[in-house]
């Protein structure tokens, strides 16, 4: 007997070896993000107007000090000093490569003992500018901003030491178009009128900050590649591409061609479902990002995020109908309305996530500087969303697990009755089986390897930075896994395509007797178990009454899942 | 160059007779640097030792370098205003860390350039000589650092290696780990001084590294997540300058548990070929482990530092502030060598019951304090 994989399972080897191509590459890529750290100038600005952006270098640089002893001395009032960054750094430009733009606040505050703070709260006021070769052409301003600098440990050994400070997430930019960025940013003193006609004073507790650091995070246009692999990336990225586009097309085919007779009603969901999924697939493999090269969109990361949900709701609802096609029950299942628990709970994840990604990067696209975590209400706001989205992805699993939990007690029963089957049906009854354990088997595996790889990017990042091994060989586990993660799970859609959407070969033999028979297995089996229970009916009396479909023939409207089974050439 | 190391033998004797005299002012003289260059050239006792000038004075410092040291700042432009600064942190460092004991890193008054900043100390191989060498060295690697990050070092860069399949110095201006440009620079700039190979100049260089070795030891990373809705799935890991006084409480317990060693003839003295310094050396106590390359290495004994000495141009300890009930070096029995003290009852003028303002800000009162003031005799 010719296993019923052949053809899938040359593919899926080509695939695969391709898929191990990509993770090598990916080991010596880049680290996903590119972290640059920049310590603010103190610019002064006598005015105290927010009006003028301030240059730390350059042509028009600032009156600068260079410390606060220095400003002390020279009486200068806290907010006139402006702490002024100008990305990237002298004699750099950033390139439009970059696909998005992330900064991080930290603070250095220096351990003082005549200096008590009890949860400081840091108010900024920050601007931001664009500056092309021709010189400044955008600016941006954003005052009300509160912060808490949350002081980690607090355990000080002696005075001039540092306080270990929480990190701030400072602005999001999802499109680098211009060639140098200029960050200003001031902690004024004094009542600040927060907009509703409630004052607070500012400033008041945050130590004695010695020092603002910038880091920006810097993201590749094409991800997880880079100069030297690009090719080698862009060549497998088209390749997914094509394979992801184009195979649905071969495979969505058949069913239409009518040639059993068939109608398009009957197409099962699962089909739709891996069709839609290799659409999604292809939409989310499309190089989309490559547009920044030329345009500024800065929506791009909302897209990108957007696209990244819709590929997982597509991936979940997938899962749910495929197994729900294997279940074998006497539920009709062709139908949406069959899943509509979990589709409500997939719906309703990704409408929260939505919801808070479109707050969060909508608002972004006005105003760099915002973020939903600033305020209180919103940071609750944001926080419901997650814990909706999260409780709805819990309950959407669960009764994922419980679904297949059934489907393999089912198949467990079934099977018993296989040795008794005719051949063709027990062959494509097997190939049901073998399927299903292959793709829960492939589906654990990928989940397992993405926890693992999760896992060890984190425990990798934390040893990879070591002194010593400055001559061996530096390999960014971190972008490696990243690749790693997104190659698998392209690889698993692309084996998911490939292993179970319908063959446009011709099974005449099988398909006939199909056809003329279907489904007649499940209520006979559920009565040949209650039989056999009680020895009334033997073998050759069920292999009679499967001879004999025509008995069994009312069943088929019930039991429309096994109703056009192109089995694998057998 | 075939013939460089039997020159080298040749002039040996020469050269290590002469390294009594040069090498020490040589190898310290880029400290001066950070001395502003004028006609009183007056560093005070307490004063902090930075001037940040203009480009007239920045040639003048240039020319207390030596060749290669200079090689290394005009390629690396703006590099000099932080060796500058560095020596400035150092001093004060130095002083923070040492102000409890009888050598309390005293800095000559008057630095003309052709002295020492340190002073005679530095002709000898004790304890404080290998503090100084190493705090100094380490002070470079962080202020380097720390330029390169507001970037008014232009040619900073993570990684100088081109190699790799990915070319690895793509960088784009900056990265987050300038500590290793730090690390590189300093290398290059403070051991250019330390030409000879006699056993000074081998402890120097052992002492230089184990400076930088402990910045970049301490270097702490930091991460925040950015994913979507805040997740870890996009991760940005930094890596975080340890404040100086960090780094400087560490070297204070490097020198407290700093090894005496004792010179062999195991390495090759002409310098030829890649030798680590501490293969010329052993522990003085055979029984002792071999110190690592953070450890902080000395061949002499120190001095008590009690009297006054010009041969190591030390001031010693009679008229300074002690203890009287501290147990520790900074108590009167130890800091004034058993001369006894003389006790004054002052009225001390303090700061008091601060509040801090940011910036610049500080409201404090004044209160008075009648104090038992201890002095050495």
């Amino acid at each position: 007997m010719r296993m019923p994989l052949t053809r899938p399972a040359t593919s899926v080897s080509s695939v695969l070896s391709e898929g191990f191509i990509k993770n090598s590459d990916a080991a010596f890529a880049p680290k996903p993000t590119n972290p640059n750290k920049n310590l603010a100038t103190k610019c002064i600005d006598p005015t105290e107007s927010l009006l003028k952006p301030f240059v730390p270098w350059g042509k028009g640089a600032c009156t600068r000090v260079r410390d606060f002893e220095e400003a002390v001395q020279k009486q200068i009032p806290a907010s006139s000093i402006v702490f002024s960054v100008r990305m990237p750094h002298n004699g750099f430009e950033m390139s439009k490569l970059f696909q998005f733009m992330v900064g991080v606040l930290t603070l250095e505050i220096e351990y003082d003992e005549n200096i008590h703070m009890e949860k400081p709260t840091v108010y900024l006021e920050e601007t931001y500018s664009t500056e092309n070769t021709t010189g400044l052409i955008n600016y941006y301003l954003t005052t009300v901003r509160m912060k808490r600098a949350i002081v980690r440990g607090t355990n000080m050994p002696e005075p001039g030491a540092q306080y270990d400070c929480e990190p701030l997430s400072l602005f999001e930019l999802s499109s680098v178009h211009h060639k140098h960025y200029l960050i200003n940013i001031r902690l004024p003193v004094g009542e600040i009128d927060l907009g509703n006609g409630e004052k607070k004073l500012t400033n008041e507790d945050i130590g004695a900050i010695k020092d603002v650091n910038i880091v920006k995070s810097l993201r590749l246009v094409i991800l997880m590649s880079m100069i030297g692999i690009t090719i080698t990336a862009i060549t497998n990225k088209r390749v997914f591409a094509k394979y992801t586009t184009f195979q649905p097309f071969f495979m969505i085919k058949a069913p239409y061609k009518k040639k059993h007779g068939l109608s398009v009603k009957h197409a099962s969901y699962s089909r739709w479902t891996i069709f839609c999924l290799a659409i999604v697939m292809s939409f989310l493999n499309f190089p989309l990002e490559w547009l920044t090269l030329i345009f500024e969109i800065p929506a791009m990361l909302l897209i990108s995020d957007i696209r990244q949900g819709a590929s997982y709701a597509m991936l979940f609802s997938f899962w749910i109908i495929f197994v729900g096609e294997h279940m074998m029950d006497q539920i009709e299942r062709n139908r949406l309305g069959a899943y509509w628990q979990q589709i409500l709970a997939i719906g309703t994840a990704c409408c929260g996530l939505l919801a808070f990604d479109m707050t969060e990067r909508g608002s972004q696209l006005i105003n760099p500087f915002y973020s939903v975590w600033n305020s209180e209400q919103g940071a609750k706001l944001a926080m419901g969303f997650i814990i909706l989205a999260g409780v709805c992805v819990f309950v959407y699993f669960f009764s994922l697990l419980f679904m297949v939990f059934c489907v393999f007690r089912n198949l467990r029963m079934k099977s018993i009755a296989f040795n008794s089957m005719p051949k063709n049906r027990k062959k494509y009854y097997q190939a049901l089986v073998y399927r299903f354990r292959f793709f829960i088997i492939f589906s654990l595996f990928c989940a397992v390897m993405t926890i693992i790889f999760f896992i060890m990017s984190q425990v990798s990042e934390i040893y990879s930075w070591h002194l010593d091994d400055e001559d061996g060989p530096r390999i960014h586990y971190t972008s490696g896994f990243f690749t790693g993660v997104y190659g698998l799970w392209n690889i698993y859609v692309l084996a998911v395509l490939f292993l179970y959407s319908p063959s446009h070969k011709e099974e005449p033999l099988l398909s006939r007797e199909m056809m003329t028979m279907p489904t007649i297995e499940f209520p006979l089996l559920s009565f040949l178990r209650h039989k056999r229970s009680s020895n009334a009916i033997t073998n050759i009396s069920y292999l009679q009454a499967v001879t004999h479909p025509q008995f069994l023939l009312p069943c088929e409207k019930v039991l429309d899942i096994s109703s056009p089974p192109h089995t694998r050439s057998g | 160059m075939r013939f460089e190391w039997l020159v080298g033998v040749l002039l040996l004797p020469c050269a290590s007779l002469l390294a009594k005299k040069t090498t020490a002012a040589a190898s310290s003289k880029w400290w001066s640097v950070a001395i502003p260059h004028r006609e009183t050239n007056e560093v005070t006792g307490t004063a902090p030792v930075d001037e940040i000038s203009g480009p007239s004075s920045s040639i003048n410092r240039i020319k207390l370098l030596n060749k290669s040291q200079r090689k290394t700042v005009r390629s690396n432009s703006g590099s000099i205003h932080a060796i500058a600064a560095a020596v400035a942190l150092a001093v004060n460092e130095c002083r923070y860390q040492f102000r409890l004991r009888r050598w309390n890193c005293p800095t000559n008054t008057k630095a003309t350039g052709q002295t020492s900043l340190f002073g005679k100390i530095l002709l000898k191989g004790f304890r404080e000589t290998a503090f100084i060498y190493a705090i100094t060295t380490a002070a470079v690697t962080h202020s380097v650092a720390r330029a390169c990050s507001e970037g008014s070092i232009s040619t900073c860069s993570c990684d100088e290696r081109d190699k790799g399949p990915s070319g690895e110095d793509w960088d784009w201006g900056g990265c987050s780990d300038n500590a290793i440009f730090g690390h590189r620079f300093a290398k290059k700039f403070v051991d250019a001084g330390e030409r000879g190979r006699d056993s000074r100049n081998l402890m120097n260089i052992h002492n230089n590294e184990a400076g930088r070795k402990t910045v970049l030891a301490e270097m702490k990373r930091e991460c925040k997540c950015h994913g979507m809705s805040g997740s870890c799935t996009i991760q940005t890991c930094w890596m975080r300058l340890p404040s100086f006084r960090t780094v400087g409480a560490l070297l204070k317990d490097r020198f407290d548990g700093a090894s005496k060693v004792v010179f062999n003839n195991n390495g090759n003295p002409s310098g030829r070929g890649r030798q680590n310094p501490s293969d010329f050396f052993e522990p003085f106590n055979p029984d002792h482990k071999r110190p690592n390359s953070k450890d902080l290495v000395y061949f002499e004994d120190s001095p008590d530092f009690c009297e006054r000495n010009p041969r190591y141009g030390t001031v010693g300890t009679v008229g300074r502030i002690c203890n009287n009930t501290s147990l520790g070096m900074d108590g009167c029995d130890l800091m004034c060598c058993n001369r006894g003290y003389v006790s004054e009852m002052e009225q001390v003028k303090e700061r008091c019951k601060c509040t801090f303002k940011w910036c610049c800000e500080v409201h404090c009162l004044e209160c008075d304090y009648t104090r038992t003031v201890h002095r050495c005799e």
